[in-house]
């Protein structure tokens, strides 16, 4: 069993933005899903961890070997997809994913082989392996940074919004192949598709601000809102009326109309249904019990 | 709407930061060049020519200029991804184009105009010596501007703006701007423009192509102005004519038909770039693999293999890259051509070396430094951040590559850029020896290029790592390492010129094939220990501070810096900082304490107070010796000889003389003169003044015994005592200035005028001066025994009387049969000898073992002078002719001695003349020296105003004379041609107003360029004979005095009696006066007549010009014979006569002159003076193909 420990982490960067803030969190293997909305905080979250950038304090852990003082360590467990990255021109995808393997460490040639041509065959790429990486599409490209994370044998594989701009089928193939891996180690998927959190995790957090605002398993934190969550369509013109009287936690289209949702004990008024809620409803309602905390 | 673009990209333009800052930098580089006060002697540096040649020289540098501006032109739509925008808009093509087009050139041009303000200002505001500040003239800068401001900016903001345009592509701009910046430094090393300083002029014909050739125009005005002389310079514009009227025509309707050209091809479409074929993927059938983790390792092994596929990628992406191609390209161009030039089409006179290893790296070494940097400079920054401008980083930092795998990976990278310069240099090198059947490749000599120049490099490399990885952007860190790179090339300025403060100093160590490496190596070695150890510092800092993923601040860093230190670091820190220390401290002691430290100005600080305390006694009469004799002991592997010597001194004045007074050259460890007593020893300046206990009556002699030990110490250097080919000469001499020596005292007057030392006295060169003046010194008896090591033969001046061994020492007595010249030298090394008898004159070589291929020449050109000059000058002097080998390390073709010859090794031995048809330089060389033996050491001239006219100018007839009657008029041509470019070139450097030929005293462009064109001229007018009975009647003359009193008035007697006294007058004018001629064929025809013969029709044209006193140049009339004739053959290939149709000398009064001569065969060529003859800038005109 692997287990990955934070302890009050806080990241505080020199233009004075506070990335991340007091974080605590144990993750043992599974698929641990990261969930919060664009500039939360994921992304310094997985960084830190993955040793690319230090923390202003606290501590991070990886089967009680400290991470900050020894990054070196959790680089030899460590499969990392990073949000965005770039790639050497003019070399080709197989070539590349060689390289890799090497600096990983997989230093009998054969293994090396085999294993870089398994990856490419597993995220659809094995056609497209003598073409350079840096012509590649966007999807393509993210499917050969999920082959380069999976490389030699990682113990924590922290992919960050690995999903993005793949295609439902790619997504599929490659959440499938995740959550297979999962068994045995700890993945950290940050993301914002809260779906995907819901289809494969057995546990999640939710950062907003850089703090976690709640974590646990996801069916039992949905659990915690069963009963308060209320449907209503309604003209578009009226959203703001509701928004001022109720507690909307989201409005959406629904085959062109919006549809608000909202959380209230009881009935907030006519024409509310009560909806079995889900994950989504929980993400928006701790979003919103978090907002409107801080006013 | 066009207005309105163009208003809007003025805007645009002028908002951009960069404008205002390169107009400044060009304005501050203007007043930092102008107030510079770089000119030849005598050119004002205010004149039309110095702001000409500055000018167009920085706009080189605005090449950089208008790329910025034509990428933020032409690219910037695209880098904002704006051109969908822009492009939908309803511009027109033509408005959106010219508009563009407009803003890149007109901003290019204001930010480069400051130059010239900044050049005013630094004229006139500077500390310039006033008297070479002429007045201020507003064409004087206007006029450059005009015609190569201008048009330059122009053409390169069309060519940089252009490709930009149609490649959208900044990188390519960013080449394309290199290029045309490379192309100019390539053509003008290929065409020997003269901005680079060449042994040889470039020919007429290549310096044409070069003129054309160039875009900047840069040649053109060399080529224009390449004769003119310091009077021109300083009053002259520039016409606007000839090459550079043509140049600057060529290049602008280039320049607007690419621009036409890119306005056709410029579309308002997104440029798409092309589909590739993708490459074909056979539908295999691979079995499926299931993935599986695989386990990985992390120990050294792994570490290892990540090493070398970082490496692998690193060099590959570099390799792939445009900018290195580039330089990779140019660089082994640039080596091609100069080994090319050198050893195969023929350096000096046409002549190739023998491709000897080490002539052949000399020829790469000078682009290799610049062409590394380059590189460095570039790729430093580059690697360095080459994961994280591709943000690539994210994925190689997470990986479990160590730290040291990745800097070290990158570490080698850089440093192998310089190496793979080194290596295919070599492999050049060694490609042209196999393709001239040269075998011997020593490779230990190319191997220690990797040392003697890569260290540096390596240094550079190591710094350029450290500034990288401390720098918060890749471009900063560019900029920074390049202004290190620049000031340590130029750290004399700053005043760290001390070899440890600054790395652009380290020495070069020199290799003479005769002698293997000398001349700094010990410094070199250790100094080497000090940068490297001073580079690893740096590099382990580097380390130190190297971080993974997001970049860190600087407190970050530092803080990295402070903790996290192993055992090894401490210990590797410790190491190389004591190292650094040790080395630095080694260099230190050796430098500043074993030899004297002197900087310039302690240097200068020396010279003023030697002047002001010893001035006094330059009135003093002085002694002149009258025999000397001495012992020489050579130990050339100790670095050292001693000297003891015992002369007679003579007073040869009409006054009794009291005190003498001695500077010494070398410190004496024991000196005495007989009858007087040591008053006064200044150990400072080492001098010495003695007392006679009785006044030295007139024509009184004393003895004068000094003894001396010359020892290298430290890292001193001296080419004269060397472990293989010692040579103590006349640059080398030992022995103490009997009086004292103006020679130390400062000459430059503004230098002079700040320490308020008076103005020194100018040379009185009067009639009555060459003849009245006079000259004490005067020929010697000499003896002496020169001693040096076993394995070794010594040579001096004098017959040898006896050769004894004696403790493995071999030891030469050598003694002068009758009273010589007192230049005499001493010679050592490892020699083989070829002696042959020649009607009793014992011809005598002495040279290396492996210099053997032109023996045979030397010994027949020697026979035929020996047999040339005994029959027109007299007898020879001496019964010997001693002929020894030199290093190359002397910058001299030969030196001759009295009976004895210095020969250079690779200008002499080394020369490739093993051709029929090529000049022989080995011929030439030697004829030169052995008419020395006439014209120095049997006929020695006064050493006044006219006496080198004996001297060289007569050698230089001689060997001309001789080596026609060898190898027929080519080798005239070849001489005259020679003589005459070294005549225009050098007097258009020289300071002073030219002398007539008669009063020629340090000039040696008239000794060596004028004089032979001008004995030719005479040999035409009065015929060989008549000059040779003159040139005997004065040998004959002063063969048996002592002194010294030809001179050049005796000379024009003797030649006026000889000549029909009409023609007195061309003596005077060629003579007395400075007369410089224009000669050419304008036009000619020739018919075949009914009796088989040929009629050729020819208009001459002949100007003639005299310089005036004041510098000014004005046409006189002409009115004499000048020869003309016609070949089967261009008169530079006639070998004999069966190839000259006619010969004759015209009448000549006109401008133009129309000539009708019969010919009995069919003419090819005709020719004014085909034998250079007279003083005329272009030769080439002289002669045309029928």
């Amino acid at each position: 069993m692997n287990t990955l420990q934070i302890n009050n982490l806080s990241k505080t960067y020199p233009n004075g933005v506070k990335a991340l803030n007091e974080i605590n969190l144990e993750i043992t293997n599974g698929m641990f899903g990261l969930l919060g909305a664009n500039g939360a905080g994921k992304s310094s979250l997985m960084r830190t961890i993955a040793s690319l950038q230090e923390p202003s304090s606290g501590s991070i852990s990886f089967n009680n070997i400290d991470v900050v003082s020894n990054p070196h360590e959790i680089r030899k467990q460590l499969g990392y997809l990073p949000q965005e990255f770039g790639v050497y021109p003019k070399i080709s995808a197989e070539k590349l994913l060689n390289h890799l393997a090497i600096l990983k460490g997989i230093i009998n040639k054969t293994e090396r082989k085999e294993q870089v041509a398994a990856l490419l065959q597993q995220v659809n790429l094995y056609q497209h392996r003598k073409k350079s990486v840096y012509t590649f599409s966007g999807g393509m490209r993210q499917r050969f940074g999920i082959a380069q994370a999976l490389l030699a044998n990682p113990k924590l594989i922290i992919v960050d919004e690995p999903t993005a701009g793949l295609d439902p089928e790619e997504s599929n193939r490659f959440l499938n192949l995740l959550s297979e891996i999962g068994e045995n180690v700890i993945v950290i998927l940050s993301t914002h598709i809260v779906e995907d959190v819901r289809d494969l995790c057995t546990k999640m957090a939710i950062l907003a601000n850089g703090k976690i605002i709640t974590h646990g398993n996801p069916s039992e934190l949905v659990a915690t809102i069963n009963g308060k969550i209320w449907s209503k369509i309604v003209p578009k013109t009226a959203i703001e009326a509701y928004k001022k009287a109720f507690d909307v936690i989201s409005t959406k289209l629904v085959s062109g109309k919006t549809q608000i949702r909202v959380i209230a004990d009881s009935r907030p008024e006519e024409g509310f249904e009560l909806i079995t809620p889900n994950l989504e409803d929980f993400y928006f309602a701790t979003l919103f019990n978090q907002t409107n905390n801080k006013a | 709407m066009f207005e309105k673009l163009l208003q809007f990209e003025v805007f645009y333009q002028l908002k951009q930061r960069a404008f205002p800052i390169f107009a400044i930098l060009f304005l501050a580089l203007g007043v930092f060049v102008g107030r510079q006060g770089f000119a030849s002697n005598g050119v004002n540096f205010n004149s039309v020519y110095q702001v000409y040649f500055h000018t167009s020289i920085f706009t080189l540098g605005s090449v950089f200029i208008i790329m910025f501006f034509a990428i933020s032109a032409m690219l910037r739509d695209k880098q904002h991804n704006m051109e969908g925008l822009v492009y939908s808009t309803s511009i027109k093509k033509p408005h959106y184009f010219w508009s563009r087009f407009l803003g890149t050139f007109i901003f290019s041009l204001l930010a480069f105009s400051p130059f010239l303000i900044g050049y005013i200002f630094g004229n006139y505001f500077s500390d310039l010596d006033p008297e070479r500040l002429g007045d201020f003239r507003l064409m004087t800068y206007l006029q450059p501007w005009l015609y190569i401001v201008l048009p330059n900016i122009f053409i390169c903001s069309t060519i940089v703006f252009s490709v930009s345009t149609i490649t959208k592509n900044s990188t390519a701009t960013y080449v394309s701007a290199v290029f045309v910046y490379m192309l100019y430094f390539v053509s003008s090393i290929f065409l020997n423009s003269p901005l680079l300083a060449q042994a040889v002029p470039a020919s007429p014909e290549s310096m044409a192509i070069a003129a054309m050739a160039d875009p900047f125009g840069i040649a053109a005005f060399f080529e224009q102005t390449q004769y003119w002389t310091s009077f021109q310079k300083n009053t002259q514009l520039l016409s606007f004519s000839g090459l550079f009227l043509l140049n600057r025509l060529v290049w602008v309707l280039v320049s607007i038909g690419i621009l036409f050209t890119t306005y056709g091809l410029f579309s308002f479409r997104k440029i798409s770039k092309k589909v590739k074929k993708e490459p074909k993927q056979k539908k295999e059938n691979v079995q499926l693999l299931v993935y599986k983790p695989v386990q990985a390792l992390h120990n050294f092994k792994a570490q290892q293999l990540a090493f070398f596929s970082l490496l692998k990628l690193e060099i590959k992406s570099v390799f792939k890259s445009l900018p290195f191609i580039a330089v990779l390209l140019m660089w082994l161009f640039i080596v091609f051509s100069e080994l090319y030039s050198t050893v195969i089409s023929g350096g000096e006179y046409g002549v190739s070396v023998y491709p000897f290893t080490n002539q052949l790296i000399d020829l790469i070494l000078a682009p290799l430094t610049i062409f590394s940097l380059i590189l460095i400079i570039f790729y430093s920054s580059e690697i360095v951040w080459r994961e994280r401008s591709l943000n690539f980083n994210v994925i190689v930092d997470a990986t479990p590559v160590k730290n040291w795998v990745l800097f070290v990976s990158k570490f080698t990278a850089l440093i192998s850029l310089p190496m793979i310069l080194i290596t295919s240099g070599i492999l050049m090198c060694i490609i042209f020896q196999i393709s001239l059947n040269y075998t011997n490749f020593e490779f230990s000599l190319y191997a220690s290029l990797y040392y003697h120049y890569g260290v540096q490099l390596v240094v550079y490399a190591m710094i350029a790592l450290f500034v990288s990885s401390l720098a918060k952007s890749k471009y900063l860190g560019m900029g920074l390492f390049g202004l290190i790179v620049l000031l340590s090339l130029k750290a004399d300025m700053l005043g760290l010129e001390h070899p440890l403060t600054s790395l652009g100093f380290i020495p070069r160590v020199s290799y003479t094939n005769m002698n293997g490496f000398y001349g700094g190596a010990k410094l070199f070695n250790h100094l080497a220990m000090y940068w490297l150890a001073l580079g690893f510092l740096l590099v382990l800092i580097s380390f130190k501070v190297w971080n993974r993923g997001v970049i860190a601040n600087i407190s970050f860093k530092l803080k990295q810096l402070k903790y996290g230190w192993t055992t090894i670091q401490k210990a590797t820190f410790t190491g190389c900082l004591l190292l650094f220390i040790g080395a630095g401290s080694l260099v230190f002691y050796n430098v500043n304490i074993v030899s004297e430290y002197e900087t310039v100005n302690e240097g200068l600080d020396f010279s003023e107070n030697y002047e002001r305390k010893f001035k006094k006694y330059e009135s003093l009469e002085r002694l002149y010796s009258t025999s000397i004799k001495t012992e020489v002991a050579i130990y050339p592997k100790e670095r050292s000889y001693t000297v003891k010597a015992d002369y007679m001194l003579k007073n040869k004045s009409e006054l009794p003389m009291s005190e003498l007074f001695i500077t010494e050259r070398i410190p004496l460890e024991n000196v005495t003169v007989e009858n007087a007593r040591l008053v006064t020893h200044d150990e400072i300046y080492e001098t010495y003044l003695f007392q006679f206990d009785k006044p030295l009556q007139p024509n009184d002699s004393v003895r004068f015994r000094y003894k001396l030990k010359k020892h290298l110490k430290g890292y001193e250097e001296d080419n004269s005592i060397i472990n293989n080919g010692t040579y103590i000469n006349r640059f080398s001499n030992f022995e103490p200035i009997l009086g004292y020596s103006s020679g130390l005292e400062i000459t430059n007057r503004i230098e002079r005028k700040k320490r308020n030392l008076p103005e020194r006295v100018e040379e009185n060169n009067s009639d009555a001066h060459i003849v009245m003046e006079d000259v004490k010194f005067e020929k010697i008896r000499f003896e002496t025994i020169i001693s040096t090591d076993s394995n070794q033969t010594a040579i001096s001046s004098g017959r040898l009387i006896k050769e004894w061994s004696d403790n493995n020492r071999n030891y030469y007595h050598y003694k002068s049969r009758d009273k010589i010249m007192p230049a005499v030298g001493y010679f050592s090394a490892n020699y083989t000898s070829k002696k042959v008898n020649h009607k009793g004159i014992s011809i005598e070589q002495y040279y290396d073992a492996n210099h053997n291929s032109n023996i045979v020449d030397v010994e027949n050109s020697v026979k035929e002078t020996l047999d040339y000059c005994q029959e027109n000058f007299g007898t020879y002097a001496f019964d010997h002719v001693r002929i020894a080998e030199v290093p190359s390390c002397w910058p001299f073709g030969g030196f001759a001695h009295p009976g004895v010859i210095s020969m250079v090794e690779d200008r002499l031995y080394l020369a490739d003349v093993s051709k029929e048809e090529t000049f022989n330089l080995v011929a030439k060389r030697t004829i030169h020296e052995v008419a020395h033996q006439y014209w120095g050491h049997t006929l020695s001239a006064k050493p006044v105003a006219g006496g080198p006219l004996f001297v060289e100018g007569f050698a230089k007839y001689t060997e001309a004379v001789v080596m026609e009657k060898m190898y027929g008029k080519r080798a005239l041509y070849q001489l005259s041609e020679s003589a005459r470019s070294r005549y225009f070139y050098g007097r258009s450097f020289a300071g002073d107003i030219e002398p007539p030929i008669y009063k020629v005293l340090g000039e040696s462009y008239i000794m060596y360029g004028k004089a032979l064109t001008i004995m030719l001229a005479l040999r035409d007018l009065i015929g060989e004979s008549q000059v040779n009975k003159v040139l005997k009647t004065i040998t004959d003359r002063h063969r048996s005095i002592n002194k010294l009193e030809a001179n050049s008035i005796e000379l024009l007697d003797e030649i006026y009696k000889v000549t029909p006294t009409e023609e007195h007058r061309l003596v005077d004018d060629w003579f007395k006066r400075v007369i410089t001629y224009d000669l050419g064929i304008e036009e000619s025809t020739y018919k075949e007549l009914t009796n088989g013969s040929y009629e050729v029709a020819v208009k001459v044209k002949s100007k003639r010009f005299e310089t005036l006193d004041n510098g000014e140049i004005k046409q006189i009339s002409i009115n004499e014979p000048i020869k003309i004739g016609v070949f089967t053959t261009h008169p530079s290939t006639v070998k004999d006569d069966s190839s000259i149709l006619h010969y004759e000398s015209n009448h000549i009064n006109k401008e133009i002159t129309e000539i009708k001569i019969i010919v009995k065969e069919k003419p090819e060529y005709i020719s004014i003076d085909p034998f250079g003859t007279r003083s005329d800038e272009n030769l080439v005109d002289n002669t045309i193909m029928l």
